[in-house]
């Protein structure tokens, strides 16, 4: 056996320990779904225009989230369990995972847009978007928990295609979902952490 | 297993390797200053606020005995047959 993968897998794992990263990505998940149900109720011309800044927002809100969890786990993590500084990925490998990310997202929008794939299968698209995004880091930090939400939003995803709550309301659904579970399994797993530990005096 | 851990990351402090291996402060600090000894582990002492820090990493010369080792432990049960893993140029893994 070799250990190293191991327990390469076990350092990366380290950073979801206390659930505050899960929180984090959940609350994002949550934020654009329901603003998507939002404004997928108001008039078409706000909706327009809020549907091509939301992506905007998300930037900012993202940046920002992140100064918040580093500040947290400065304040909850580090005391408690230790410190990792991780390894940076080369410039190349960031690059290509950029690059793979604009182009899943012009892949979907062409979908969307110009394939005009039918509006009922939104769900499913979004929904197995969101399960291969979550299989992936589920591979990556070898938890469990988020095959099990991979397995859980393709699932839904189906499920909303064959119900009257189908096209984009289904697949905003699906998101918000996603983000509420994430919310869930973050707290709980936050919780499990802070009863389990304690602030180590040095 | 220190230096294993260490080659996964970046760096790490002396809580986070404590808690890893499982060793005791005294023990760890033993294990940790003779690693230094031997110019494997770069051990850096700093605060962060009013707290201590002690963060530890590994040095290219211990980036490179560790390789070493696992390429020679790696021939080693592969020379007994019971390897079926793929052979081991180990890079230092990213991220």
């Amino acid at each position: 056996m070799n250990p190293v993968p191991d327990l390469s897998q076990r350092t990366r794992r380290y950073w979801m320990i206390d659930g505050l990263p899960e929180l984090l990505i959940g609350s994002i998940f949550l934020f654009t779904g329901s603003v998507q149900l939002i404004l997928l109720s108001a008039p078409a011309n706000i909706a327009d225009w809020t549907n091509l800044l939301l992506p905007l927002a998300l930037i900012p809100l993202i940046l920002l989230g992140r100064t918040i969890l580093h500040a947290l786990k400065i304040r909850i993590t580090y005391p408690r369990t230790g410190y990792v500084a991780y390894r940076q990925p080369p410039r190349w490998q960031r690059a290509l995972g950029g690059l793979v990310g604009i182009g899943v997202g012009i892949a979907l929008a062409n979908l969307t847009f110009n394939v005009q794939l039918a509006e009922a299968w939104m769900p499913v698209l979004m929904g197995a978007t969101l399960a291969a995004g979550l299989g992936y880091l589920g591979a990556y930090l070898g938890m469990r928990r988020f095959y099990a939400l991979a397995a859980f939003v393709t699932a839904l995803g189906i499920f909303m295609h064959w119900t009257p709550v189908n096209g984009f309301l289904g697949a905003s659904l699906v998101i918000a979902t996603a983000g509420a579970w994430m919310l869930i399994s973050g707290s709980v797993t936050l919780y499990r952490y802070l009863q389990h530990t304690s602030i180590e005096v040095s | 297993m220190i230096v294993a851990l260490l080659y996964t990351v970046d760096s790490a402090d002396f809580l986070f390797l404590q808690r890893e291996t499982g060793l005791s402060k005294g023990n760890l600090s033993v294990h940790l200053a003779k690693l230094e000894q031997a110019g494997y582990v770069r051990i850096e002492k700093t605060y962060r606020g009013k707290s201590p820090l002690t963060l530890c990493s590994l040095t290219e010369t211990g980036k490179e005995a560790f390789q070493y080792y696992w390429c020679s432990l790696h021939h080693l049960v592969a020379a007994t047959g019971n390897s079926d893993e793929p052979p081991a140029i180990m890079p230092a893994p990213a991220g």
